[in-house]
């Protein structure tokens, strides 16, 4: 009865190719149609890595964040070759909502802790939102695959303690390695992140010239970096005022010894 | 120098000051890293008496300041080379309410108020 109401219903197979393909072969099956040319199983497989490429290249995600969506794929992909097709499992197309839950259910087997799953789950969420909303693929299978992670707030990282910090800040100072000694003090006293301290260039350091006599600033900005550097975020290009603990340290005359070797970075052999 | 995935080194700096952290400092708690400074510096201006303003805080750690009424970034800490002298007077003054190490060394003596 639902096939002949179907078979009534003038639909060219271009519209059956949105079809999820478990639904399509089923249809391609009982209709008695050819699937279209070039189209294998009624269904064009949509490898990970493509829609990985695509989307990193039109979002722009650095090597790591590529790396780490095609890290998360591979688990999926090896987690349905396992219990659901050996065949075409990297196939975005084909992963169901079952698929998906599955999955996920596995993950929470396992001793990830909840903020790790929610990573993966998310990373896979933005590959198949991408890859339907540019439609390559008929359906997002995770639009109704929910997580909600209960945080365990014992992984943390924590501040210092006010006696911590004391004993890593004078350890700093103590110590002649520039790396140690520069980062620790510039975090520790301006809360710099770590790669904006390490990726840094001489030229982000500057002298201003004010009414109340000079003031030594520290840009943070992507000018000088190597390409390839980021910073976290927009909000990230700053410029900061150096603290006096940093100064009485001795930093300006550290950043004189960089530009005098030729500038470049401050910490060059770890780049 | 071995280089990480992306052909640079800086994973290996990390790894540095991480070992130096646990063997050299003595501080072992996993939950105490090198960004451990950062959330230091957040907390120490954030409690502080003189309530330093929330907007020059968010500013000096490069956090996400003001947001329009779609929750979007304004823009408004976004202003980098087009600070004023004012703007970094007044960001100056908050970064120096972060105490001095106190023990054992110069600035000690000429900051004693601040540890």
């Amino acid at each position: 009865m639902g096939v002949s109401r179907r078979r009534s219903v003038p639909l060219s197979s271009d519209q059956f190719v949105r079809q999820s393909p478990a639904v399509l072969d089923n249809l391609f099956e009982r209709l008695d149609l050819k699937p279209r040319q070039g189209v294998a199983n009624g269904s064009r497989v949509v490898p990970f890595s493509t829609v990985i490429e695509d989307w990193a290249k039109e979002r722009k995600v650095a090597p790591q964040g590529v790396r780490s969506a095609t890290a998360k794929a591979e688990r999926l992909v090896a987690f349905i070759r396992e219990h659901h097709r050996a065949t075409y499992a990297d196939d975005m197309a084909r992963v169901s909502p079952e698929e998906v839950i599955e999955y996920k259910n596995e993950l929470l087997k396992t001793d990830l802790d909840h903020d790790t799953i929610a990573n993966h789950l998310s990373a896979l969420r933005t590959l198949f939102r991408y890859a339907k909303r540019n439609r390559k693929i008929p359906s997002d299978p995770m639009v109704e695959v929910e997580f909600h992670a209960v945080s365990d707030g014992r992984a943390k990282r924590l501040p210092f303690s006010p006696q911590d910090r004391e004993r890593v800040l004078q350890a700093a100072l103590a110590s002649d390695d520039p790396l140690i000694r520069w980062t620790n003090l510039l975090a520790g006293y301006q809360g710099m992140r770590f790669a904006e301290i390490l990726e840094a260039d001489c030229r982000d350091v500057e002298i201003l010239t004010t009414d109340d006599g000079p003031m030594p600033v520290f840009h943070i900005k992507l000018d000088y970096r190597l390409p390839g550097m980021r910073l976290k975020n927009k909000t990230s290009i700053r410029s900061l005022p150096i603290h006096a603990a940093v100064l009485n340290a001795g930093f300006l005359d550290y950043w004189k010894s960089v530009v005098a070797a030729g500038g470049g970075s401050y910490f060059q052999r770890w780049l | 120098m071995a280089l990480n995935r992306d052909g640079r080194k800086s994973s290996n700096a990390s790894r540095v000051l991480g070992e130096w952290l646990r063997e050299v400092v003595k501080i072992t708690n996993p939950r105490y890293v090198f960004h451990s400074h950062r959330h230091s510096v957040k907390s120490i201006l954030r409690n502080h008496p003189e309530n330093p303003r929330v907007d020059l805080v968010d500013k000096i750690l490069g956090h996400v300041g003001g947001k329009d009424a779609s929750g979007r970034d304004n823009g408004s800490s976004n202003a980098a080379d087009g600070y004023g002298v004012f703007e970094l007077r007044a960001m100056q003054r908050v970064i120096e309410l972060i105490p001095a190490a106190s023990l054992g060394v110069s600035e000690a003596a000429q900051f004693p108020s601040a540890a």
